[in-house]
């Protein structure tokens, strides 16, 4: 009796030993802050700073700063932040920051991404030719930062700022 | 076809786009965004653990919502009239928005008088207006817009419902219905008219337009015939002082009113030729002429006559007529507002009525004979 019920004791721990560490993840989060550019005059000098807001008015030039976690017990690998440039906007050109990242943007509604210099898209014109032109930042679509690891707690940040049509 | 641009980034920006518009079409308003609409920012995280196998997307979104730009309207200016004192007139006026959401407008009204007393108009404190922005282009033919979704439920977008008149590139069209996709982050505007004279880009403004009526009354004239009120209306928006219009061209208003003269004058020749005096002797039958005249503008009512036979005379009956507009009327005493009181000696003429009626301009004569004792 005493022989069977150490057994099934050890039975039991083992198990609960095999059992215990699940295998490590990464896990990340994200969150957009918004905030609008206001220009304040002051002694005959202009000082332009960020705000907070919830609002803008046709013409404002709002920044939004993407905060992304890792807060998993693993690296991340290959983390890609993609961000449409919101419809009713204009991506203000030169405003992406990211350290770290790559940046890369797309001028077809997402299909392809590549760097600034080298991004292109199609055309096709009335007479069916399809023309290739070299995209301009108003005619960005979407944004995307790839973050080669992520690391268990780092965190980073991300931005880029858009012209209320 | 961009909104204004405010940093020195946007340079190249600007003159890439502003080349563009010039090849394009002819040169339209901003284009603006509705009050109202969410515009919303969706980023999505795609990533791998560390033996590269992918993992759940996160996702994070973060929503502006548009707001107001207030912005002036454009008010008509009602054109002059003439009415008669003691009579009000009514100014109809036509206010549209041009604001890319719904705002209140507060009005204002001076009247200025001249040679006349001054009289403060009446007309409603405020109108409200709705306003949005076309979300695609409006083409020639169309029977229904696409605006942006205002963030309510029920039968109004930015305040613009079935019945309401709006503005598009210049024409004006009735609303049928309203329908909302808050889905798709738009709303459908059904016309009562297709879209005519051409296509308005998206981003132009949808302003509503109303007719408010403003009354001011005549006053009294203070000398002469004639005096004017002359009227300037202002809208100003209810958010934004600057916001402001007055009407380009004030609105006269002459008012007109009757100005009797009367004279009385005497023939000593039965009528052949009349004068202010004379001289007769007795048993003459002198004939009385009496002239009131209306130099004013405007009619007056209710002429009536009166008149004392003077002293060494006699009146006779059934020698008196009036003439209107130049034909002689005979008058009988007691009848037709004409009368002879002996004890008085007062001859009395009230015909009323058109009888009684003296054009502007115009003149209403009264006979009668009298002989020398």
């Amino acid at each position: 009796m005493k022989l069977r019920s150490l057994v099934v004791s050890l039975a039991l721990l083992a198990q609960v030993a095999f059992a215990a560490p699940a295998s490590a993840k990464p896990h990340i989060v994200v969150s957009i802050a918004q905030a609008k550019e206001v220009v304040e005059t002051k002694g005959g000098a202009q000082t332009r700073r960020m705000v907070p807001t919830q609002s803008a008015s046709p013409g404002d030039v709002v920044e939004y700063v993407l905060t992304y976690a890792n807060q998993g017990d693993e690296a991340a690998t290959n983390a890609v932040v993609e961000d449409p440039i919101p419809k009713g906007t204009t991506y203000v050109s030169g405003s992406a920051t990211g350290d770290g990242a790559l940046l890369t943007f797309s001028a077809d509604g997402g299909k392809s991404f590549a760097e600034p210099v080298k991004l292109t898209y199609e055309v096709r014109l009335p007479s069916g030719a399809v023309e290739r032109r070299v995209a301009t930042p108003a005619e960005y679509t979407h944004i995307r930062w790839t973050i080669a690891k992520l690391a268990p707690g780092a965190t980073g940040t991300v931005a880029f700022r858009v012209q209320v049509h | 076809m961009r909104s204004r641009l405010l940093s020195p980034s946007l340079r190249c920006l600007a003159l890439g786009t502003i080349a563009l518009a010039i090849a394009a079409t002819a040169p339209q308003a901003l284009a603006s965004t509705a009050a109202n609409t969410a515009i919303s920012n969706s980023a999505t995280v795609t990533y791998n653990d560390a033996g590269g196998i992918a993992q759940m997307p996160v996702t994070a979104t973060a929503i502006v919502t548009v707001t107001l730009v207030p912005s002036a309207v454009t008010l008509t200016s009602p054109a002059a009239q003439s009415i008669a004192q003691g009579t009000t007139a009514t100014l109809s006026y036509t206010i549209t928005s041009t604001a890319n959401g719904p705002d209140i407008y507060s009005l204002s009204s001076a009247a200025i008088a001249s040679n006349l007393s001054t009289v403060t108009p009446v007309f409603p404190a405020n109108v409200s207006l709705g306003g949005t922005t076309l979300a695609a282009p409006a083409n020639n033919g169309d029977t229904t817009i696409t605006v942006p979704y205002d963030g309510t439920g029920g039968s109004t977008v930015n305040g613009i419902g079935a019945g309401s008149l709006v503005v598009i590139g210049g024409n004006v069209y009735t609303v049928l219905s309203v329908t909302k996709n808050s889905g798709n982050n738009t709303a459908l505007i059904g016309l009562g008219s297709p879209i005519a004279g051409g296509s308005v880009a998206a981003g132009q403004i949808v302003g509503e337009r109303k007719i408010f009526t403003l009354n001011e009354a005549s006053g009294v004239v203070s000398t002469g015939g004639t005096g004017t009120q002359t009227i300037t209306t202002t809208a100003v928006s209810a958010t934004s002082s600057g916001a402001t219009t007055t009407q380009a061209t004030p609105t006269v208003i002459t008012v007109n009113r009757p100005t009797l003269t009367v004279v009385k004058l005497v023939s000593v020749d039965g009528g052949a030729t009349f004068a202010a005096s004379g001289n007769a002797a007795p048993g003459t039958s002198l004939v009385y002429k009496i002239v009131a005249t209306n130099s004013g503008a405007t009619a007056a009512s209710q002429v009536a006559f009166t008149d004392v036979i003077p002293a060494y005379l006699t009146y006779v009956a059934g020698t008196a007529n009036a003439t209107a507009y130049g034909a002689a009327v005979p008058l009988t005493e007691g009848s037709g507002g004409y009368t002879y009181t002996a004890g008085s000696r007062t001859v009395a003429y009230d015909p009323g009525g058109g009888g009684g009626t003296v054009a502007g301009s115009g003149e209403l004569v009264l006979f009668f004979r009298a002989t020398i004792n």
